[in-house]
């Protein structure tokens, strides 16, 4: 008895041992700070703000999401291991879109990588990552132009990556799904509850004795023969239809505005509206190691 | 008669708690199994991708690298192995990685000729080359990690037992080659 309950005691030890080292093994990644995160501290404040504010901006406008990182060195790891590891941690791109970006830049090393989600494989290919890290952020960098090289390679991967979804704005079509899902559980609600409450029988059930039709009055109602007398033919009364059918155009007509506002107050309400500084979480794409890694 | 009844249920609540047991252990081995399998199956895409690629950079270059015609008939010999060889097979890896040290050979020789790395297309594929070399090395260190945890759970006490019964076989690592797992690099100011 007693030696069982040191082993398992010694079990127990063992297994807390494992998780230290566990954890151990991913505090070398870092958590994100935002869509920017200058952890080698090499680009300067304001540019930082305008950065994550135009990345956010991106994000709302197509759901795609790039993550800025400053390291100061990938050591011990290579620099495809590295980005690749810390894709995996953080997940920027939504589940099932995998629309994420990471541009890595490894000052000391002066290494850098495009990591490119599996979504974004076909718009921002190997070659054109390359590209964008040789030709356009490389002279940049050589020069010290570490703030204008950041924007510059941002915009370029901005541009690749518009392409596709760029006009089919994907909060927009959030908003609009989600209003019309309201918009079937009201109309839901009044046809159900109309149905129960009406004197009329749904769906062409038994009316009075001469008229038998999709809405007619039900037996013994008190609507019976007086309303509709004894008249023998179908009688159809369109209740429903009319209510939901004027409730789609409001409802369209709602979102259209709000997307055009995004685009002339981004300015002033971005870094407000999406709780942007600080408080972003990457939705859970995944990455297969796609992408280009250079030097300066 | 009450005894007989008592024992009765003792032995139908241990039977039905061995029977979960098992039927849990054969679902842990098959969802391990079932995951190994499709992380190989993305290492496979991958490497038809190199496949791919590689004949179209071979084709190029080729012309101007008439002395080196060892290293294409390595190339070639080792896709003709790879192709031969049975899916999910350690033979199937082994052939895999010969090609690649195949193609490392290649590039290192494509160093001594400038002019001919220059070329943009030949740099766009050594590019791409270079992407799928990531990806491959990206699908096989997933592949590993989730093989690693199914022969674990196939070897160890007490799944091993459900394993043998029910014929669950070892998945081979793939490992890389020595010198080859160094992915191309190419630069276009170069």
């Amino acid at each position: 008895m007693n030696k069982q309950l040191i082993t398992s005691v010694i079990i127990f030890l063992i297994l807390i041992v494992l998780t230290i080292f566990a954890v151990k093994a991913f505090a070398a990644y870092p958590s994100y700070t935002s869509f920017v995160s200058d952890f080698a501290n090499v680009l300067s404040e304001d540019f930082e703000k305008k950065l994550n504010t135009k990345l956010s901006n991106f994000e709302d406008k197509t759901s795609n999401e790039i993550a800025v990182v400053t390291v100061d060195t990938t050591e011990p790891e290579t620099i495809e291991e590295y980005s690749i590891h810390l894709a995996e941690n953080w997940k920027p791109g939504k589940i099932g879109k995998d629309n994420g970006v990471i541009l890595l830049f490894a000052m000391n090393d002066r290494t850098m990588r495009i990591e490119v989600g599996r979504g974004l494989e076909g718009e921002l290919t190997d070659v054109e990552s390359k590209h964008i890290l040789d030709d356009t952020i490389r002279p940049e960098f050589r020069a010290g132009n570490i703030d204008s090289g950041v924007t510059k390679g941002v915009d370029a991967i901005i541009i690749a990556i518009s392409t596709e979804n760029a006009t089919i704005s994907a909060t927009s079509n959030e908003g609009g799904s989600g209003g019309i899902i309201i918009l079937l559980i009201v109309a839901g609600i009044i046809i159900v509850g109309g149905i129960a409450l009406s004197p009329l029988t749904p769906f062409g059930g038994e009316g009075d004795d001469h008229i038998r039709g999709l809405w007619v009055p039900k037996k013994d109602s008190k609507w019976g023969r007086r309303s509709f007398g004894t008249i023998d033919q179908e009688v159809f009364v369109p209740i429903v239809p009319p209510i939901i059918a004027s409730r789609f155009p409001s409802s369209s007509h709602t979102y259209t505005p709000d997307d055009d506002d995004n685009d002339d107050s981004s300015s002033i309400n971005s870094g407000s509206s999406n709780s942007g500084w600080g408080g972003i979480t990457f939705g859970g794409g995944s990455f297969s190691g796609g992408g280009a890694s250079s030097s300066w | 008669m009450k005894y007989f009844l008592i024992t009765l249920g003792i032995i139908v609540v241990i039977g039905l708690m061995i029977f979960s047991w098992i039927a849990g252990s054969y679902n842990t081995l098959v969802t391990l199994r079932n995951e190994g399998q499709t992380q190989q199956a993305q290492i496979e895409t991958q490497l038809q991708r190199r496949f791919d690629l590689v004949p179209n950079l071979v084709a190029t270059v080729k012309g101007g690298m008439l002395q080196e015609q060892v290293v294409f008939k390595a190339i070639a010999d080792a896709r003709t192995r790879y192709a031969g060889a049975k899916s999910g097979t350690p033979d199937k890896l082994e052939a895999a990685s010969e090609y690649q040290s195949a193609i490392a050979r290649l590039l290192v020789i494509m160093e001594n000729y400038p002019q001919l790395r220059s070329l943009d297309t030949v740099q766009d594929l050594m590019v791409q080359l270079e992407g799928t070399e990531n990806r491959i090395s990206v699908a096989r260190q997933r592949y590993n990690e989730s093989v690693r945890d199914y022969n674990h759970a196939r070897q160890t006490f007490p799944t091993n037992i459900i394993a043998g019964m029910f014929n669950f076989e070892v998945l081979p690592l793939f490992e890389s080659v020595g010198g080859a797992e160094k992915a191309p690099k190419v630069d276009f100011n170069k």
